[in-house]
């Protein structure tokens, strides 16, 4: 049997054939023992197949699914934090959160202090401008306390997100800590965490956008989402924010590195070209680093 | 265009200016049938499940790519049938990880409801011994109804591939699943 019979029989089963072409087709299979048995058989599977159930999913898959898609797509209507549990963004934004608070509130403490309003409002210029992660919050601001607290100090951006740390416990840092890990505190772009399932530093060429690009069209290719978003991400962010020198880090995707979970951080320094470093999350240790 | 196709290409307009409903009409008008081919092809409900989720997040993530000279179902199922070859491979890949400590391979859901869709155990174990192409292939023609013409759209290879794979497809399912030749017995084979 030959390719051209095997395409005849599938058009035949298929209903594709006009009326010439089906006669001879008949007429091949009265006087052709193998090509009718050939036949027999696939129109045999055929209907085995058509008749197989439709695959539906259940109640509880189908709530899943929709729950899911929503959460994933951002289209959730907003519901009260209380009963959310937090985002992987949420969770990994925290610790930043309690550092914009404290700065909000050292910004607070120094405008009180009797050194004249000129000294006052350079400092909280400082703390506003060295904390970029402050803009990030603005739009996402949801809790009262913290909108009252920049309203004290003038730096309207120092809003923590929801679910942050106890600001009290925040606002009791030292102003020496906020001006430390406030120069690097990690700037923090909107979006889910891709994970991707391996980089190759080598090609993530062109600019920020392009490799991030890049990491979520790799992600949803895969179809990955590991969820190693962790505290060790919130440390090793945090670590690397407050080097020497940075001025802000971001997150593009979780992966692997020698059986190992790593992040790839989009790393912009005070001076010089940003660059893309790939991080271990256990130590936080780097194992490759590329221009960006 | 069917009305169907008329129908979606309204909807991705609507979901790319924000309508929250239109992105809920679309969902609820393919997801079983995306679940369908992803149950099929990958034989598990939680793979499928998975794998049906990352269907929609990767066309509505990519909505605004969508050209409109081809239909959205016909966009739609391509992408599943490659995110389906993509879990088919990390499985493949995972298949010799250990389980587990505590797996519990029971399914909560009632089992009633699971029945109802469950393929023949021999017709599950026949068509997973297929190669992930061929089962793709058998599957749209077969079990989802799609024409040669719109199967090999969505697996983007010409017709004539798309019916040499259904061909070896079934030949293979029916050499699994015990002759289906017609038997001596048969009126056309008597004189």
């Amino acid at each position: 049997m030959n390719v051209r019979d095997q395409e005849l029989i599938v058009d035949l089963i298929d209903g594709r054939l006009d009326s010439r072409e089906e006669q001879a087709a008949f007429a091949r299979l009265e006087r052709d023992a193998e090509f009718r048995a050939a036949y027999e058989s696939q129109s045999a599977i055929a209907a085995l197949l058509v008749d197989a159930p439709a695959a539906t999913m259940t109640t509880t898959e189908r709530s899943t699914l929709h729950a899911a898609l929503k959460r994933d797509l951002h289209l959730e209507p907003a519901a009260p934090t209380a009963a959310t549990p937090p985002s992987r963004r949420r969770r990994w934004l925290a610790p930043i959160g309690s550092l914009a608070a404290a700065a909000a509130v050292f910004a607070g403490l120094v405008v009180m202090l009797p050194r004249g309003a000129d000294d006052a409002a350079d400092v909280a210029m400082d703390v506003t401008t060295t904390s970029p992660a402050a803009e990030t919050f603005e739009s996402r601001a949801t809790d009262p306390k913290a909108g009252e607290l920049s309203t004290t100090t003038g730096v309207q951006e120092g809003v923590a997100p929801a679910g942050a740390p106890d600001e009290s416990a925040a606002g009791e840092s030292s102003g020496e800590d906020v001006e430390e890990s406030g120069a690097g505190v990690a700037e923090v772009q909107g979006f889910e965490i891709p994970h991707v399932p391996v980089v190759d530093l080598d090609l993530l060429t062109g600019s920020l956008d392009d490799v991030r690009q890049s990491m979520l069209e790799q992600a949803s290719d895969a179809g990955a989402s590991a969820d190693t978003a962790d505290g060790r991400l919130d440390a090793c962010l945090a670590t690397l924010g407050g080097s020497p020198g940075i001025l802000s880090v971001e997150a593009l995707a979780t992966t692997a590195h020698d059986g190992a979970d790593a992040v790839v951080v989009a790393i912009t320094p005070s001076e010089g070209t940003p660059s893309i470093g790939l991080y271990t999350l256990d130590t936080c240790t780097e194992v490759g680093r590329t221009q960006g | 265009m069917t009305a169907r196709a008329a129908e979606d290409r309204e909807l991705i307009r609507r979901y790319l200016t924000g309508d929250v409903e239109a992105f809920d009409e679309l969902v609820r008008a393919h997801e079983d049938r995306v679940f369908g081919v992803c149950l099929r092809m990958l034989q598990d409900r939680d793979a499928a499940l998975d794998a049906t989720q990352d269907v929609f997040l990767t066309v509505f993530r990519k909505a605004d790519r969508y050209k409109e000279q081809a239909a959205f179902s016909t966009w739609l199922y391509r992408v599943a049938v490659n995110t389906c070859y993509d879990h088919l491979r990390r499985q493949k890949r995972k298949r010799t990880e250990a389980l587990p400590e505590h797996f519990d391979p029971a399914d909560p859901r009632g089992r009633d409801e699971l029945d109802a869709v469950e393929l023949r155990p021999d017709i599950e174990v026949a068509l997973a011994a297929l190669k992930p192409e061929f089962r793709s292939a058998v599957l749209l023609v077969d079990m989802e109804g799609m024409s040669l013409e719109g199967a090999a759209d969505t697996l983007q290879v010409p017709v004539g591939t798309v019916k040499s794979r259904v061909f070896r497809a079934r030949k293979q399912l029916a050499d699994e699943l015990g002759n289906f030749a017609p038997g001596p017995e048969h009126p056309r084979d008597e004189p």
